[in-house]
C-alpha cells in the first residue's frame, strides 16, 4: 500500500516557485529521510503533505493514504489530518501551560476516537520514550528541550497515526540528546508500524533510515530560485 | 477541553487578565448602577403620591411646591392662613382636604404638623392606603404618628415620648422643648418620603411654638404649608385649579401632582440618558482594552496556535478559543458588578432615602439587567471579533515549522 503519492506536484508562493517535483512515492511503513539545504522547500512539502498548506489548483497532485487531497475541503483535511498524522516541529512543540498529560491528549481532541481509552496508554508511552513518570503532571515548560521534543513524540504518536512528520526535531539538541533522541523516535516508529518522514538538513542523520530524498536533486526549482 | 484550554490560556496569563478584568467589572458596575438607579428612582418618585388630585400652596414655582409638599425638600418660603384652607374644604368639588405644616424636624427628620384625616385619605403607589404598623391616628393634641424609618432609626415604641426641634437638617439649634409628643402610632413601610416623617397635630405644632415665644421668625403658629386635596370627581380638576389660582384673600397656587412629577422627571431626564450614554462609552472602551490585551498576546500565541492546527484543530475552534477567552472574562466580571452594586445597595440604600427622598430597590435582578448584560456579551463579541479574526486567519495560513 502506498502511504503518499506526490504528482506533478507545483507550488508558488505568489510568482516565486518553490516546489516543483515531478512525482514520488513513499510506501507504508517506510523510515524515509528528506535532506537538503535550508531554503530548498523542505518545509513547504511537509505543510503540502500535512494539508497545512492547500493547492489552489483542485487536480490529482497528493495523494495520502488513497485519498486525493483535491476531493476534500479544509475542514475535512484538518479532520484527515488529525486522524492520520502525527507531526513534531523542531520546537516549541508543547503549549507551555498545559501539563505533559494535556499536552499528550490535545491529540485525541479533534479525533474521532475513543479518548477515555487512548488516554489511558499515556503512562505506558511516557515510559517507553524514556521519560521520568512524575513529569506527567508538570507543565510542559518546566522541561528540558530533549524531554519536550519526547513529549512531542508521545503526542504525535498517541492516536496511533499511519503517518510520522518529523520537522528538524533534534536541531535544538545536542548530540547526544540527539542520538538517543533519534533511537526512540525509530524504536517507536518500528513498534506502531508508522510511515515515517523526517526532515533534516544534517546528513549524519541519514544512517538511520532505509531511504534517503535529496529534496534538491528531486524538486525541479533550483535552489536560488526557491525562497 | 476547549473550554478548560481557554480557562488555563488565561490563567497563564494572569496577570493581564486579571487588570482586564477589573477594567470591565468598573465600567460594567456603573453602567448596571446608572440603570438600576434611573428606573429604581422613576419607580420610587412616582409612587410617592397617589389619589392626591391637587396639591395647594402659596405662589412658588410648581417642582418647588411639589419638592417640599411632597418629597419634604426644601423649606416653604411663605405660607397659607388656615383660613384659606378652612374656604376651601368648604367647597362643594373637594371631597376632603389635609393640611400639612412644615418646618421642624426631629433629629433630621422632617416633622409635619397635619390632621388625622391624613392617615384616611394620603394614598401612595397604585392606590395605597397608608397603614399602621402598630398604635392608631392621633387621639390627642401631643400625639405623634411616626413613619417606619423613623421608628427603626431611633427604636421608639408606642408612648415613647420625643421632641421637635426648630428648623430642618440634622443640627438644630433649639429644641422646642417645652412640649414632648408621645408616639401614638407607628406606620407599615411605605418606601416613600412618610416612612422618615413625624407627624403631629396642628394644635400639638402650634402649642409648641407658642410656648417658645422666644425664638425669633419662628413660624407663624397657625399658618400652614400646603393642602392636600381630594376631589369628588376628576373632572373638575382643572376648573378647581383655576379657581385656587384665583383666589382673592391670598395668593395661592395649586398643582396637579402627577404633572408635575413628570415635568421634573423631564428635567431629570436627560441627565440620566447622558449618564447612560456615557456609561456605555467606558464600557465600549474597556472592552477595546480587553480586545487590545487578547491581539497583544496573540504574537506570543503563533506557536500555541501551530501545535493546536497540527493536532487537526480547523480555523474556526481557534476563532471560538479566543472568543472565549474574552466572553469569559466579561461573563465573570457581570456578576462580579452586579455582586458589588447589589452589595453597596444594600449599603447606601437608607442614605439615599434619607437624603434625597428616594428609594432605591435593592432587586438589581431585572430585565433591565439582563438587556445590560446581553449588551455587554454582545459588545465583547464584536470588539473580541478583531483578535479572534487575527488568530483565525493566522490559523488559516499558518505553515508548519
Amino acid at each position: 500500500m502506498i502511504a503518499i503519492a506526490l504528482k506533478q506536484l507545483t507550488f508558488s508562493y505568489a510568482t516565486t516557485p518553490i516546489i516543483d517535483i515531478d512525482s514520488l512515492v513513499i510506501d507504508n511503513g517506510e523510515r524515509v529521510f528528506i535532506a537538503g539545504p535550508s531554503g530548498c522547500g523542505k518545509s513547504t512539502l511537509l505543510n503540502l503533505i500535512s494539508g497545512t498548506l492547500t493547492l489552489p489548483q483542485k487536480d490529482e497532485h497528493i495523494t495520502v493514504l488513497d485519498q486525493s487531497y483535491a476531493q476534500l475541503t479544509a475542514r475535512q483535511l484538518d479532520r484527515f489530518r488529525a486522524h492520520n498524522m502525527g507531526i513534531v516541529f523542531q520546537q516549541f512543540n508543547l503549549i507551555g501551560y498545559l501539563s505533559v498529560r494535556e499536552n499528550i491528549a490535545l491529540s485525541t481532541e479533534f479525533h474521532p476516537c475513543n479518548k477515555t481509552a487512548l488516554l489511558a496508554t499515556i503512562p505506558a508511552l511516557i515510559a517507553q520514550l524514556q521519560l521520568p513518570a512524575h513529569i506527567i503532571d508538570q507543565p510542559a515548560n518546566t522541561l528540558s528541550i530533549g524531554q519536550q521534543q519526547r513529549v512531542a513524540i508521545a503526542r504525535a504518536l498517541i492516536h496511533k497515526p499511519s503517518i510520522l512528520i518529523v520537522d528538524e526535531p533534534t536541531s535544538a539538541l545536542d548530540e547526544t540528546a540527539t542520538g538517543s533522541f533519534m533511537q526512540t523516535l525509530l524504536a517507536m516508529c518500528d513498534k506502531h508500524h508508522t510511515t515515517l518522514l523526517f526532515v533534516s538538513h544534517d546528513l549524519r542523520l541519514a544512517s538511520y533510515f532505509t531511504r534517503t530524498i535529496a529534496l534538491n536533486e528531486i524538486n525541479r526549482v533550483t535552489h536560488s530560485e526557491a525562497r | 477541553m476547549r473550554l478548560t484550554l481557554a480557562l488555563k490560556s488565561l490563567h497563564y496569563r494572569r496577570k493581564s487578565v486579571v487588570l482586564t478584568l477589573f477594567a470591565i467589572t468598573i465600567s460594567l458596575f456603573l453602567l448596571f448602577a446608572v440603570e438600576h438607579t434611573r428606573h429604581a428612582a422613576k419607580a420610587s418618585f412616582t409612587r410617592t403620591i397617589s389619589g392626591t388630585d391637587l396639591i395647594v400652596g402659596p405662589r412658588t414655582g410648581p417642582i418647588n411646591l411639589l419638592l417640599y409638599s411632597v418629597f419634604k425638600i426644601g423649606v416653604p418660603a411663605n405660607t397659607i392662613s388656615m383660613t384659606s384652607f378652612d374656604v376651601l374644604a368648604a367647597n362643594k368639588q373637594v371631597k376632603w382636604a389635609v393640611p400639612i405644616a412644615l418646618g421642624d424636624s426631629h433629629h433630621g427628620f422632617p416633622v409635619v404638623g397635619t390632621t388625622a384625616d391624613l392617615f384616611t385619605y394620603f394614598q401612595y403607589g397604585q392606590k395605597q392606603p397608608l397603614k399602621f404598623r402598630a398604635g392608631q391616628p392621633f387621639t390627642l393634641d401631643t400625639d405623634a404618628v411616626i413613619g417606619a424609618e423613623v421608628a427603626t432609626h431611633h427604636n421608639y415604641a408606642i408612648g415613647d415620648t420625643l421632641h421637635l426641634h426648630h428648623g430642618v437638617g440634622h443640627v438644630s439649634f433649639h429644641e422646642h422643648d417645652a412640649i414632648s409628643f408621645t408616639v401614638a402610632g407607628i406606620l407599615a413601610p411605605t418606601g416613600t418620603p412618610i416612612d422618615q416623617t413625624v407627624h403631629v397635630t396642628l394644635a400639638g405644632l402650634t402649642l409648641a411654638h407658642d410656648k417658645d415665644k422666644r425664638i425669633a421668625g419662628s413660624q407663624e403658629s397657625n399658618n400652614i404649608s400646603a393642602i392636600y386635596i381630594g376631589l369628588q370627581s376628576k373632572i373638575g380638576t382643572l376648573l378647581m385649579q383655576r379657581a385656587v389660582n384665583q383666589y382673592q384673600a391670598e395668593p395661592l397656587m395649586s398643582i396637579i401632582p402627577g404633572v408635575v412629577l413628570n415635568e421634573l422627571w423631564q428635567l431629570v431626564g436627560f441627565v440620566e440618558t447622558l449618564l447612560l450614554g456615557i456609561a456605555w462609552l467606558i464600557v465600549l472602551s474597556t472592552c477595546i482594552g480587553l480586545a487590545t490585551m487578547l491581539l497583544a498576546s496573540m504574537r506570543e500565541r503563533t506557536q500555541e496556535l501551530a501545535v493546536l492546527r497540527s493536532v487537526g484543530a480547523p480555523p474556526s475552534v481557534i476563532f471560538w478559543l479566543i472568543q472565549a477567552e474574552a466572553l469569559v472574562i466579561t461573563l465573570v466580571a457581570t456578576l462580579l458588578s452586579l455582586t458589588l452594586l447589589f452589595v453597596s445597595l444594600q449599603v447606601t440604600n437608607t442614605w439615599v432615602a434619607e437624603t434625597f427622598g428616594i428609594f432605591i430597590d435593592s432587586n438589581i435582578f431585572t430585565i433591565h439587567t439582563l438587556w445590560i448584560a446581553l449588551g455587554a456579551i454582545s459588545a465583547t463579541f464584536l470588539t473580541a471579533c478583531v483578535p479572534a479574526i487575527s488568530a483565525y486567519k493566522q490559523a488559516l495560513h499558518m505553515t508548519l515549522n
